[in-house]
């Protein structure tokens, strides 16, 4: 295949990343299973400190959802199903639904790694479609959020650039897969294979330190179609990708996602000095 | 002074098929910054052509960019203006369904 850019590889799948953890003292456990699930609450009912994330990421439920994973222990609120993930072998018990998500393979093609001293970085993957799922078409959506902070060497904020200003985010990206395991730059229709999804960030030069977190929950969605308002505009950040700010519903309503995150910190104080270049970890 | 032109090769010998002049600010922009994205840029199909040329220059720098051109799963041949797919310069990418098109949007991007 000719492509713009090389393709190399590797695989695996995410769990969901710690932001931090804290004691939770809250007692309404059917809420709080829907955040940090039923082992932490289990855990916290027992009494014990509860040091999961407050936010779930790897999709085992969130306040707002549909769809439930089936090993959700509690009262389900009206609308709620319990599902398993589209790509589910085997009988499904009463009462438990297929959900139309799954989460796509994931493969790195650019291990995440600096590209400047100051907060610069690159980091590609690629979505592959499961054996499971071979014979399905719908399209891989992914939302990305953003979280970023940075100062200068007098302590001052520093403002982000336009791309790394969480107020852009969340934001909605989308790639269509067809029957054979196919993966396409959006549309299939433009015949373009799917080369890689790269999170890469600029430079924020001397004088100052920071980090920014990107965070990515990538479904693949049986018979979804991007809704209006979602769309191409090849500009950033999305580029050739459908892009929208609005939630599809289809994604909202589905199973959680596939965690894909990168954070880079970086310390360039005092101006003139590099006190930290740039590190980058990811998952995966 | 800031010029661009478009060859294209599809005729014997190449000819230029449209020029410009644009602002050294957008030069940067478009040709010599870093681009910043969260997702992925055009690639193309697997029966590409190269059709033509972008060639920017300012001063001493010269900048090539290909123009590729490959007919889509629906038939409809797509025209694509962009070199890279990784963050590197340039950042230029002007995608369109014919020539006429495309030297239209480019002429405009470049113009601005």
């Amino acid at each position: 295949m000719h492509t713009l850019a090389p393709q190399p590889s590797k695989a695996q799948r995410t769990p969901s990343t710690a932001p931090g953890s804290r004691r939770v003292v809250a007692p309404l456990a059917r809420d709080l299973r829907r955040v940090v699930g039923n082992e932490a609450v289990s855990r916290l009912m027992a009494g014990e400190a509860v040091t999961e994330p407050v936010v779930d990421t790897d999709g085992n439920g969130r306040l707002c959802e549909a769809e439930l994973r089936a090993d959700f222990i509690g009262p389900l609120q009206p609308g709620d199903t319990r599902a398993v993930p589209h790509d589910f072998v085997g009988p499904l018990q009463p009462g438990i639904a297929r959900s139309s998500s799954f989460h796509p393979t994931i493969t790195v093609v650019t291990p995440g790694a600096k590209i400047s001293d100051c907060g610069g970085y690159a980091y590609k993957v690629q979505w592959g479609i499961p054996a499971g799922e071979a014979g399905s078409s719908g399209w891989i959506v992914q939302k990305v959020t953003k979280t970023f902070e940075a100062s200068d060497s007098n302590g001052n904020p520093v403002a982000p650039v336009a791309f790394d200003d969480p107020a852009g985010y969340p934001f909605w990206e989308a790639w269509e897969f067809t029957a054979g395991q196919n993966v396409w730059v959006g549309p299939a229709v433009g015949g373009a294979r799917h080369s890689g999804d790269t999170f890469s960030g600029s430079d924020y030069g001397p004088g100052t330190k920071g980090r920014k977190t990107v965070t990515g929950e990538v479904k693949g969605i049986v018979g979804f179609a991007p809704p209006p308002g979602m769309t191409v505009r090849n500009a950033a950040p999305a580029w050739a990708l459908p892009y929208t700010r609005s939630e599809p519903a289809a994604f909202a309503g589905t199973l959680g996602g596939a965690a894909h995150t990168l954070t880079s910190e970086w310390n360039c104080t005092p101006s003139g000095t590099v006190a930290q270049a740039t590190t980058v970890r990811t998952n995966p | 002074m800031t010029v661009y032109a478009v060859i294209s090769f599809a005729r014997e010998p190449a000819e230029i098929v449209t020029q410009g002049v644009m602002s050294r600010d957008v030069f940067q922009r478009l040709f010599l910054d870093r681009y910043e994205f969260g997702g992925e840029r055009y690639h193309p199909a697997d029966d590409w052509t190269v059709l033509g040329a972008l060639l920017a220059v300012d001063g001493a720098i010269l900048v090539t960019i290909p123009v590729w051109t490959w007919t889509g799963r629906d038939g409809v041949r797509r025209f694509l203006c962009q070199a890279t797919d990784d963050g590197s310069a340039p950042a230029l990418s002007v995608l369109a369904l014919s020539e006429r098109e495309l030297l239209n949007r480019l002429n405009e991007q470049l113009r601005e």
